[in-house]
């Protein structure tokens, strides 16, 4: 490679890492917490209200009234299935113009973004819209489509020496060289999978949109119709107009369960199902559910609703290239195609993928540093204030959102108004912390609050409920988490202060005399 | 750096679009078959395209040439639209 080239690369890398690092130090840092969203749940929601049997044919009822309601909804109406922690709803969904959504203790519908989340899906959908309503979604994937390119820049400027990079840690009085080696140890090391998380990422936020492209540049309008056969099982459905009577979803869901293990599936976990063209003579009802022991675990059985005849099965062992690729694609994102150490897995390499933005940035910051001036030039002291405030920041948010949610419900309010308040307030109050008291200050009192606040919530909780060994452990396990990651953030706040310090003074992370 | 990146992400765009079309309708089986597959390597080859742009040894090179390939591989895709079976409609 020519030098004039790599110079570019590098100059690509940088800004790419610059414009995307901070959303996806966000997106890596709340989504590798998310691979424990259920757990997460369990332990936000101490006090679960007791679960009824009689959830599905409340849904049913709920479902039939809605169909009288609102008669254009008989089109394509469905509802969540019951799941196994908490806070996950029961709630049927119809498309009349628009989704809407009506939960089983909902008095009226409401719009499908009306958001409405506890904290772990406050933090769930925090990793995916940073937080911003509508169009958060379709940044995260533009952000996603710049990591790739920040990525693909990253291995070419590596690529002459990859391998020695690879075995190269030079901790020493060259502190730049020692970030640049930290940097392209987990770069090169983690690749795989930021490779998946690149490309999942993208699709994942912007699968419609680059669908709407494909069919207006490619497929002269052929492609949207096809699209609910690409992900569903079910063939497009034309209404007779006859009526005819439906299987209840119950009966429906059982049916499926049984069309899905005779087809090979390991396994059947329903939890969406839908009805096309209800009370129809061509009706179809399709059960989404998932399976074990595959890349892509989520398969459907598309029925007829009035007799039970299969119309389409898309279930692992039995299901064609798109139906295989599209689940994988979500199996990949979300880990879920491996047990209890996959996940595991994920959350340190979620971390370790923080870690290399924060990484980067600091890179930014460590080779632009004036190393003969204690005053830095106004880009570094900005570069770093914005690392401080925005990442370590969004840290201690995160963590904080843990005590907000576990003070509401001691207090006996409702967590789900309060968490995404508190959130961007920490935020903000953390980014001023860091404008006010310099960076190197900054980083040492945000991440000794953060390691305070993990620890304190975990004691809070253990001293509120108990040891909580129920449900398999899990919200033991969130404390116990919450106790290593206090001591994790406890020794970089050590680190931190012994740099600023004892370290070269000539740096932004110098404490003044 | 401006000129490069708009060339990338705007004839990238297109021409990742373009090829991953031209590779749908040209696949011998049944197009149907290989739409998703088909998006899932768009998003690479798009990120691969915009890096490209940054190879050229000027901004206006990238331009010329990525200009050229997106009118190649649109007029292939003209010519697969019009001969070829496509999508079911």
């Amino acid at each position: 490679m020519r030098a004039e080239t790599r110079r570019r690369l590098t100059e690509l890398h940088t800004w790419t890492g610059l414009i995307a690092g901070f959303a996806l130090f966000i997106a890596f840092y709340a989504g590798a917490l998310s691979v424990f969203h259920d757990e997460i749940d369990t332990w936000a929601v101490p006090h679960p209200p007791a679960v009824s049997t009689d959830l599905i044919q409340r849904a049913d009822a709920l479902m039939a009234k809605v169909m009288e309601e609102h008669p254009a909804s008989r089109a394509q109406i469905g509802m969540t299935l019951p799941g196994d922690h908490p806070s996950h709803e029961v709630a049927v969904y119809w498309f009349d113009k628009d989704w809407h959504v009506q939960g089983l203790d909902d008095a009226k519908p409401r719009g499908e973004d009306d958001e409405h989340e506890g904290l772990a899906d406050f933090v769930y959908s925090l990793h995916y819209t940073l937080g911003i309503p509508e169009l958060g979604i379709y940044l995260m994937g533009l952000v996603s489509i710049v990591y790739g390119v920040a990525l693909l820049s990253g291995v070419l400027i590596h690529l002459p020496h990859l391998v020695q990079d690879l075995f190269a840690l030079r901790p020493g009085r060259n502190l730049k060289r020692l970030w640049q080696d930290a940097h392209n140890v987990i770069g090169i090391l983690s690749l795989p999978f930021h490779v998946i998380f690149a490309i999942t990422g993208a699709l994942i936020c912007l699968m419609t949109v680059a669908m709407v492209a494909f069919n207006v540049m490619a497929f002269d309008g052929r492609l949207v119709p096809l699209e609910d056969s690409l992900t569903g099982a079910s063939p497009t459905v034309i209404a007779s107009n006859v009526p005819a009577p439906m299987l209840p979803p119950h009966v429906a869901v059982e049916k499926a369960r049984a069309v899905a293990l005779a087809s090979g599936a390991e396994g059947f976990d329903p939890d969406y199902m839908r009805y096309l063209q209800y009370g129809d003579r061509n009706a179809a009802v399709e059960v989404r559910g998932r399976s074990g022991k595959t890349l892509g675990e989520y398969g459907s059985v598309a029925l007829s609703a009035v007799d039970g005849r299969v119309l389409g099965v898309q279930v692992t062992g039995a299901r064609d290239a798109n139906h295989a690729t599209y689940a994988a694609i979500f199996g990949l994102h979300f880990g879920t195609f491996g047990g209890t150490a996959v996940k595991w897995l994920y959350f340190l390499l979620g971390l370790a993928g923080a870690f290399l933005f924060y990484s980067g940035n600091l890179l930014y910051i460590e080779s632009r540093r004036k190393r003969r001036s204690a005053d830095q030039p106004l880009k570094v002291r900005a570069m770093a204030t914005a690392t401080v405030g925005l990442c370590l920041g969004s840290c201690a948010a995160i963590t904080m959102t843990f005590c907000a949610n576990l003070a509401a419900a001691a207090a006996g309010f409702d967590a789900a108004l309060i968490v995404k308040p508190v959130f961007f307030i920490t935020l903000l109050a953390a980014f001023g912390w860091t404008l006010w008291r310099r960076p190197a200050r900054a980083a040492v009192d945000l991440l000794l609050l953060t390691a305070a606040l993990s620890l304190g919530v975990a004691i809070a909780d253990v001293a509120l409920h108990g040891l909580r060994v129920e449900d398999g452990g899990a919200a033991l396990a969130v404390n116990i988490t919450c106790v290593g990651m206090a001591v994790g953030f406890g020794s970089l706040a050590r680190a931190t202060a012994r740099r600023a310090r004892s370290g070269d003074s000539n740096s932004v992370w110098a404490v003044a005399g | 750096m401006i000129g490069r990146s708009l060339a990338g992400a705007l004839l990238g765009l297109t021409l990742a679009i373009a090829l991953t079309g031209l590779a749908v309708l040209c696949w011998p089986g049944d197009s149907v078959h290989v739409l998703v597959p088909a998006v899932v390597v768009f998003f690479p080859l798009y990120m691969v395209l915009i890096l490209s742009a940054f190879l050229y040894r000027s901004a206006s090179r990238a331009w010329g040439w990525m200009a050229s390939a997106n009118l190649a591989a649109f007029a292939a895709l003209w010519i697969a639209q019009h001969t070829l079976p496509g999508l079911p409609s």
